[in-house]
């Protein structure tokens, strides 16, 4: 390779750079460039130069500075036959090329020979160029140029075969209409007295016989037809005797699907069948350019320059014409006809919406994103408008710079900085571009975003939204299998799948992320995107990202029930902002044996993976690093929370190794506690002594009693050693909110509402009781317990000093006769005075009527005379009681009774020490 | 001081404790109860029922004993209220000072003897009562100090 000669060498790169050529930009093709690009001297390089001029390989142009193009490159660009090898001037070739630019033959013409005909086409070249060629049914939509491919062969057959007599194309239209009898007798002929009349097949011999709608070929016809066909000879009718033999390249056109229409005998014998597709199956680009092409040709007839409004160009393109490519020129024809009533006196003429015929104006829907002024266009202007055709270039330059690098002439960062160049071009020209409106484009485009930034989330990477744009773009365009692109791609299949290859060895990070992408959009939308997608992926990210490091690294969060590795996975990612976790659920009856199947399945889809991390929660989970592929590293770390999550999580992201990772991520994960609160937990009023539980529980007993109605309180009586032993740290506080306790002083707790017995009752702290009462009791109901709770505290005195009498009756007599007595007087009595009176009155009661009551021996009268009205009350009120038990109040109890009634108001004391 | 040693087995209540107290110009209750003691709403009761401007000590009897022995009654007026008569005869037994017992009245109880209106005695309480007058002490039935004493002695 390194053999070849300084001249072959300029040859050669001249070839190359001449392939993307532009003639405005011709800075490269000057002695200087050249020879400094190959490191040959000046003066080498123009001589060489002007020897390949010579040898007419390349062309020079005289200008200043000169310049020299390869002419093989030029005369293919621009399917010309270049007549000289010296130009004076670029506009001098420029004029050439253009003039002589239409230069296409044959099949060449066909709009989408290189695409969505370029299957069709082939097969159809490889009937005809087959020794005395094939027979071959031509089938597609009517109006999808079935007849212009025709025209298109026998041109082909007149370049292309030898032979005698000038080819000729006859063409035989079948009608519904015709009998048997006139279609045998055209076809094959026929003898009439004794004269021959030669049927199409005998006339066409060595030549194209082409029949339109053979569907309306009568069986029979269809028959000999096959026979023919199989027999390379036919009789003609009226004479079965002779048989005459012909050599003819028979083409069938039909509509629909031959295997439906035509008679299975002459199916048989017919090796070809080529698809026309319809003008909806074509793509956008060939439905562009044949718009174009129509527009074209009317341009010549009219002599005026064709303007073309955007709107009517989208309109044509994209509607659905049902007879085709026929209805499409029909179309454009009477739209220029329209138009030209108008531009008569003009050199240009516009053509809009408004010129459609009447039936097509129907169709237009309004936009819901009207444009303001709609644009006009120069029809000729269009090719360059292309965007598949600037992909195409991109994707040449990119494949382009691959195959120089391959072949040694650069290394791959150079490659790269090449293939970089390419993609940054093509968003320059994107952005200058018309942006093209497409409700298709816009929604798949708005997908592409979308699985873009899912993944430039999850990878922290960053794409423009102009690569979203451009891959949709590739992504409808190789979509369809007729496109340019497609056709390209399997042109090059070989080179690109090198290219990839080699990328993907060198840019093992940009390759596993774009994988990624791709992955994503094909399960996205459903499409295959091709190996130049994925370098054009590779190349952007590597372009916006040069310091990509890929995470070589990944936790795997294993952990029992359903969905908690999925849960933590989850959040610790959404928090980390970045797709650091994967997560197995582990259901509690799934064995540990398919959990490290998953894991080992999950190792082999992501071979790129260096470390991976299990964070598992405990038990046998623990002991599954052992049974995985040992192709990669394996940590393993328990007691998995979110927490431990996000810290591995960091410390992942910011590239730890292994080791340190997993010793920090531990010893930084200490279990902390503080308790903050309790359950709800039952309320209760607690009842101690230091006497003994008895006493406790006759004080609860007393408590319960005297509620009006049953609360949701819990009366417990508790040991008064216990507690104070354990104080608040007791069980009891633990299992009860205590609302209220009921014990001696010398029970010290804090923070526990109590009261001593003593308190209650002489209701210096009652309010400390009502207080706790009042959630659960109305105002009247805890005067009621407060009266009640008097009455029974007393009567623990009464009861066992009782002898005869029934001492809770006695109490209810006694206890009503004070309430009386207290309304009367309009006076509330203390707690201690309503007891002490209680607790007098009862023995009075039983005195009296044991007849065992005291003998009075104090003077009276005083009282008597003073105290009338006391006395009056008293016998009001107590009167219910005495009839009762049929004694008499004697006046000296009375006057008792005023004095510690009249006493009411002294200090309680409490009890005393000496 | 010891102005009085009661027996009552209802022990303070209203007229009872007042007319006494009143009586004997008292500046402190004891109550001696084994019982009352380790009762705390009797206590309680009794804190409630005492007449006011009078200092209310309830203690067991071993406790009365020892506190009086010790002198720090001596600065009272103290009237001492048991519950049983043979009560009043283990603190007299054990107090020098306790001269003189007031009987102001025993529960009726199965097989004891009324020997007054207020006064029922049993086996041991007859005991304690002879028990207690052979050591010369005065023992007197009385209810209220307004009624006139009737020594124990007329009455067994």
């Amino acid at each position: 390779m390194n053999q070849i000669t300084s001249k072959q060498q300029i040859y050669n790169y001249l070839q190359k750079i001449s392939h993307q050529c532009q003639i405005d930009c011709l800075s490269d093709f000057t002695t200087i460039a050249i020879s400094k690009e190959l490191n040959i001297s000046r003066s080498l390089t123009s001589q060489y130069l002007n020897e390949l001029v010579k040898d007419e390989k390349v062309i020079k142009i005289s200008s200043r500075p000169v310049y020299y193009l390869s002419r093989s490159s030029l005369e293919q660009n621009y399917h010309v036959v270049l007549k000289s090898s010296e130009y004076l001037s670029i506009q001098e070739l420029l004029s050439e090329l253009k003039h002589s630019a239409p230069e296409l033959k044959d099949f060449q013409k066909a709009i989408g020979c290189e695409g969505s005909l370029s299957y069709p086409i082939s097969q159809i070249k490889s009937a005809l160029l087959y020794p005395d060629g094939l027979p071959m049914v031509l089938y597609g939509e009517k109006g999808s140029g079935k007849r212009y491919l025709v025209r298109c062969m026998l041109e082909f057959c007149q370049n292309n075969l030898q032979s005698k007599q000038p080819f000729q194309l006859y063409i035989k239209k079948a009608l519904h209409r015709e009998t048997a009898q006139e279609q045998m007798a055209e076809l094959f002929g026929y003898e009439q007295n004794g004269q021959i009349h030669k049927g199409l097949l005998e006339k066409a011999e060595g030549s194209l016989l082409c029949i339109q709608d053979a569907m309306y070929l009568c069986d029979v016809v269809q028959e000999k037809l096959a026979d023919f066909m199989r027999y390379g000879r036919f009789t003609r009718v009226h004479n079965g005797a002779v048989h005459v033999q012909s050599k003819v390249r028979i083409i069938l056109c039909v509509e629909k699907d031959p295997r439906l229409v035509l008679n299975s005998n002459l199916l048989l014998n017919i090796p070809i069948l080529c698809h026309i597709p319809s003008l909806s199956e074509r793509s956008e680009d060939e439905r562009t350019q044949l718009v174009v092409q129509f527009f074209q040709q009317e341009q010549e007839r009219s002599k005026r320059h064709i303007l073309i409004s955007e709107k009517l160009k989208h309109f044509l393109v994209d509607y659905q014409f049902e007879s085709n490519i026929n209805e499409l020129q029909k179309s454009v024809k009477a739209i220029c006809a329209n138009a030209f009533s108008e531009a008569q006196d003009k050199e240009y003429m516009e053509v809009r919406i408004y010129h459609l015929p009447i039936y097509l104006l129907q169709q237009i829907s309004v936009e819901r994103y009207e444009r303001e002024d709609d644009i006009f266009v120069r029809i000729d202007s269009f090719e360059r408008h292309e965007l598949g055709k600037k992909i195409l270039q991109m994707w040449e330059q990119m494949l382009q710079a691959y195959l120089d690098m391959a072949a040694g002439k650069y290394s791959i960062s150079h490659f790269f900085e090449l293939g970089q160049e390419a993609v940054r071009h093509y968003y320059d020209i994107l952005v200058f571009d018309e942006p093209y409106r497409d409700a298709r484009i816009d929604t798949m485009k708005n997908i592409v975003i979308d699985v873009l930034n899912v993944v430039r989330n999850a990878k922290n990477i960053i794409l423009p939204v102009n690569c979203a744009y451009v891959l949709t773009r590739m992504i409808l365009s190789t979509g369809r299998n007729t496109s340019l692109l497609n056709q390209w791609e399997i042109n090059h299949q070989k080179d690109i799948s090198d290219c990839l290859q080699k990328m993907s060895e060198t840019l093992a990070d940009e390759s596993i992320i774009a994988g990624q992408i791709i992955k994503q959009l094909q399960t996205a939308l459903n499409v295959r995107l091709s190996d130049m997608n994925k370098i054009f992926l590779m190349l952007n990210i590597r372009m916006y990202n040069k310091d990509l490091r890929a995470q070589d690294t990944v936790g795997i969060i294993l952990s029992h029930g359903y969905s908690t590795a999925s849960s933590i996975a989850d959040a610790a990612n959404s928090l980390l902002g970045m797709y650091v976790f994967e997560a197995i659920d582990m259901p509690l009856d799934m064995p540990v044996d398919e959990i490290s199947h998953k894991l080992n399945v999950f190792i082999e889809n992501n071979t790129y993976l260096k470390n991976i991390i299990l964070l598992v929660d405990m038990g046998s989970l623990e002991g599954l690093g052992d049974g995985i592929a040992d192709s990669v590293n394996v940590g393993v770390i328990n007691n998995i929370s979110t927490s431990l999550a996000l810290n591995i999580g960091n410390k992942i992201m910011q590239h730890y190794n292994l080791e340190t990772l997993l010793s920090e991520a531990c010893a930084e994960n200490q279990c902390h506690y503080k308790v903050l609160s309790l359950a709800k937990k039952d309320k209760a009023i607690v009842f101690t002594n230091d006497v003994g539980v008895a006493v406790s529980e006759k004080l609860s007993h007393l408590f319960r009693e005297s509620l009006p109605r049953s609360i949701d309180l819990k009366f417990i009586e508790y040991d008064y050693n216990i507690l104070m032993k354990n104080k608040k740290s007791d069980s009891l506080f633990q299992k009860y909110d205590v609302v209220l306790m009921v014990k001696p002083y010398s029970l010290k707790l804090k923070r526990v509402t109590s009261v001593s017995l003593e308190e209650i009752m002489s209701f210096k702290d009652i309010d400390v009781v009502n207080h706790v009462l009042q959630p659960y009791l109305d105002e009247e109901e805890i005067e009621e317990f407060n009266r009640r709770l008097l009455k029974n505290f007393s009567m623990q005195s009464v009861m066992e000093n009782l002898t005869i009498l029934n001492a809770p009756k006695l109490l209810d007599f006694v206890s009503d006769s004070v309430q009386n007595l207290q309304l009367l007087m309009q006076k509330k009595f203390q707690s201690r005075t309503i007891i002490g009176i209680y607790i007098h009155v009862c023995f009075l009661v039983e005195r009296a009527v044991t007849k065992t009551a005291f003998d009075k021996c104090e003077n009276l009268s005083e009282f008597i005379a003073l105290h009338q009205d006391f006395i009056e009350q008293v016998h009001q009120s107590f009167d219910v009681l005495l009839q009762h038990y049929h004694i008499e109040m004697p006046i000296s109890e009375i006057a008792y009774l005023y004095e510690y009634i009249a006493n009411d108001d002294r200090k309680v004391q409490g009890e005393d020490e000496f | 001081m010891i102005k009085l040693c009661r027996v009552d087995h209802r022990l303070l209540h209203g007229q009872v404790a007042f007319s006494w107290t009143n009586a004997v110009q008292a500046d402190c209750i004891l109550v001696a109860s084994d019982s009352v003691v380790n009762d705390e709403m009797w206590k309680t009761t009794l804190k409630l029922g005492k007449p006011a401007g009078v200092k209310l000590v309830i203690k067991s009897i071993a406790d009365s004993i020892q506190a009086i022995n010790s002198g720090v009654t001596d600065k009272y007026n103290l009237l001492i209220v048991v519950q049983t008569i043979h009560d009043a005869y283990r603190l007299s037994k054990e107090i020098p000072t306790i001269r003189s017992i007031n009987l102001g009245g025993s529960k009726k109880q199965e097989g004891y003897r009324q020997i007054s209106k207020a006064i029922f005695v049993g086996e041991q309480d007859e005991k304690d009562i002879q028990a207690m007058l052979n050591s010369g002490l005065e023992v007197e039935i009385r209810q209220l100090a307004s009624e006139s004493s009737v020594s124990v002695q007329n009455v067994l």
